[in-house]
């Protein structure tokens, strides 16, 4: 009965009309179809294979075969959608002679910018109030905090060791083979001097560690000497090290010693004044002879804002060996931020805050012995901090061409971003155009025949 | 080439009265129904070759005409897509009892388009619920879920159409 019903309600069903040309409209639609599939097809191989193409894109500087490439003369900030360094379809920087920080990248917090020897730009990711990181003397590896290898060629990322260490990196060896680090033994809980600064654990000194970077394996230079190290720099030749860090309760005090970098035998060891410090990891004069220290006059300890831009600060020099001073202090007009190595041999080469007023905002600097400051990398205002490979810095590799950071080296989320919805407007108008044609070709004359 | 195009041209004008059927009672619009028919066809056009290679074009054009369908309806274009010209030929009544005609069609109406299509599937075209489940994409077990709930949706917006409780044995 259920058949009969449906049966009566079909009988009022006429033979459907139907166009003259469904054969050819199906054929139509069967070419547009193959047509839509091969243009899909070269659309994935051509996004496949061009896209890292033109996201590598840049206005590469000429590599100087068989010598040191140079630094850019001055680095711009990064665009807001410029990819990271393992990001695809940009890919790595590559080897990078210079790593700058600056708050002004989409994450709106302190972030490394890796400028690669071709003259990439990447970013490189790190946590709001992490360490900013250090530079290999080949630009090749960047360590992040937590003791992280972040491989700049390839954009991959491994622990510096098997087993964490909580440590801070203080300078790389000379031949890049080993890192100096800083190992704390406090306890996790943050321990406040009288001042109110935080202090390490005088009990629970902190040791100077080097880790081979290669197998990761760990050896103790040495321990107990210090509250903590908090510079550190190795001689030219890599057979001493110059450390200076807090001492006693509170880090009221300070000491600087010179130790033997294979056993951490000490050369000699000075209490330092509080108006002094090492001047940082490239403080070691290249022929052996000096160190610089950073020394300045007025307030010490915990100072506000005024007080510490009322600082007058010049470079000192020590002899490593004796201990005693040598030659005259170069006054400085601005703040400086730390030595990293020295130009032509004898002018340190610092990151240097030019205005007094402004001292976040820093350069790369050479000091003239006529206190004559020459501003050896420019920045952005934005840019609080730069890192400098050694080789760059041994070979004097400065002045390279500056050019602006590509703005296809983007992350893969920003093509997306810019495709998705063009793909919607071109479906969009297709299929509007499809219904006109559909709509038009309704108007036409049908039969009551296929044929 | 021409040979392709007669044999679908004698597929058409075999089946297409029974094309015509189905798609009236699928969607219970002559001139959707009509629509639909049209659509179906330029998609099998489409793919002719390959659909008649199978020696039994029936299945494929069957899927198509269902799953048009129910794209139709998921678009909502059944609700704006235009009518064409009222059809210039008149349609012999051959109904003798036409409220119960009117009663089924607005029964019908109420259905999803898979509980019509399964309705139809089973109970016009006397397919098995293997078949039905096939030509739908679905399980077997889904296909006598569907059967079941139109069944149960019939009886209850139409609890004259009796005899509908027969065909659920069937």
């Amino acid at each position: 009965m259920t058949r009969d019903l449906l049966e009566r309600l079909a009988d009022e069903m006429p033979p459907a009309r139907l166009p003259a040309d469904v054969w050819a409209t199906g054929r139509r639609k069967r070419r547009n179809r193959r047509l839509g599939y091969a243009a899909l097809a070269v659309a994935v191989l051509l996004l496949a294979a061009g896209l890292p193409q033109v996201a590598t894109h840049r206005d590469a500087s000429v590599m100087p075969a068989g010598r040191q490439p140079a630094v850019p003369s001055r680095v711009y900030l990064p665009h807001f959608w410029q990819a990271e360094a393992s990001q695809w379809p940009a890919g790595p920087p590559g080897p990078s002679g210079l790593v700058f920080f600056t708050g002004q990248t989409r994450y709106f917090e302190d972030t490394g910018v890796a400028v690669g020897f071709d003259g990439s730009y990447r970013l490189i990711y790190q946590d709001p109030g992490e360490d900013e990181g250090m530079l290999s003397p080949d630009g090749r590896t960047f360590v992040k905090q937590g003791m992280l290898l972040l491989d700049l060629a390839s954009g991959d990322e491994r622990p510096l060791s098997g087993e964490p260490i909580p440590g801070r990196p203080l300078a790389w060896s000379p031949d890049g083979k080993e890192l100096l680090l800083d190992v704390s033994n406090d306890d996790d809980g943050v321990q406040y001097g009288d001042n109110g600064v935080p202090v390490a654990d005088p009990e629970k000194a902190d040791d100077l560690v080097a880790v081979d970077v290669t197998t990761g394996r760990s050896r103790f230079v040495t321990v107990g000497g210090f509250n903590s190290y908090r510079h550190a720099a190795w001689s030219p030749d890599g057979k001493q090290i110059i450390v200076e860090g807090p001492v006693g309760r509170g880090d009221t005090g300070q000491r600087m010693s010179v130790l033997d970098a294979a056993t951490g035998a000490p050369l000699w060891t000075a209490e330092l004044d509080p108006h002094r410090q090492l001047a940082g990891r490239g403080a070691w004069q290249p022929d052996g002879s000096r160190v610089a220290l950073l020394a300045f006059d007025g307030c010490t300890g915990a100072c506000d804002l005024t007080a510490d831009a009322a600082r007058r600060w010049r470079v000192e020099f020590l002899d490593p060996y004796a201990g005693g001073p040598v030659g005259a202090a170069i006054p400085l007009d601005g703040v400086p931020g730390e030595v990293i190595g020295w130009r032509d041999g004898s002018e340190p080469l610092m990151t240097y805050a030019p205005d007094r007023g402004a001292p976040r905002h820093r350069v790369l600097a050479a000091v003239r012995p006529d206190a004559t400051i020459e501003t050896v990398v420019d920045t952005p205002a934005a840019v609080t901090n730069l890192e400098i490979a050694a080789d760059v810095v041994r070979a004097g590799a400065f002045g390279g061409p500056a050019h602006r950071p590509s703005p296809w080296a983007a992350a893969g989320w920003a093509y997306a971003a810019v495709a998705v919805p063009a793909a919607l407007v071109v479906l969009w108008v297709w299929r509007r155009r499809a219904k006109m044609v559909a709509r038009a070709r309704k108007a036409t004359p049908t039969t009551n025949a296929s044929r | 080439m021409a040979a392709t195009e007669d044999s679908f041209r004698d597929y058409v004008a075999a089946r297409l009265v029974g094309l015509s059927r189905v798609a009236y009672l699928l969607t219970g619009d002559r001139h959707l129904a009509e629509d639909l028919v049209q659509q179906a066809l330029i998609q099998v056009a489409s793919r002719w070759e390959k659909i008649s290679a199978t020696g039994d074009p029936d299945p494929y054009v069957r899927r198509v005409l269902y799953t048009q369908h129910v794209s139709w309806w998921r678009r909502r274009r059944i609700v704006d897509y235009p009518h064409a010209e009222p059809p210039d030929h008149a349609v012999a009544d051959a109904a003798h009892d036409k409220d119960t005609e009117i009663t089924v069609r607005q029964a019908l109406a109420r259905l999803t388009p898979r509980q019509r299509a399964v309705l139809v599937l089973r109970y016009f075209d006397d397919l098995s619920e293997s078949q039905t489940a096939a030509v739908l994409g679905c399980s077997v077990g889904t296909v006598k879920s569907n059967t079941r709930d139109a069944l149960a949706r019939l009886r209850l917006v139409a609890p004259e159409l009796e005899d509908l409780r027969g065909g659920a044995g069937r």
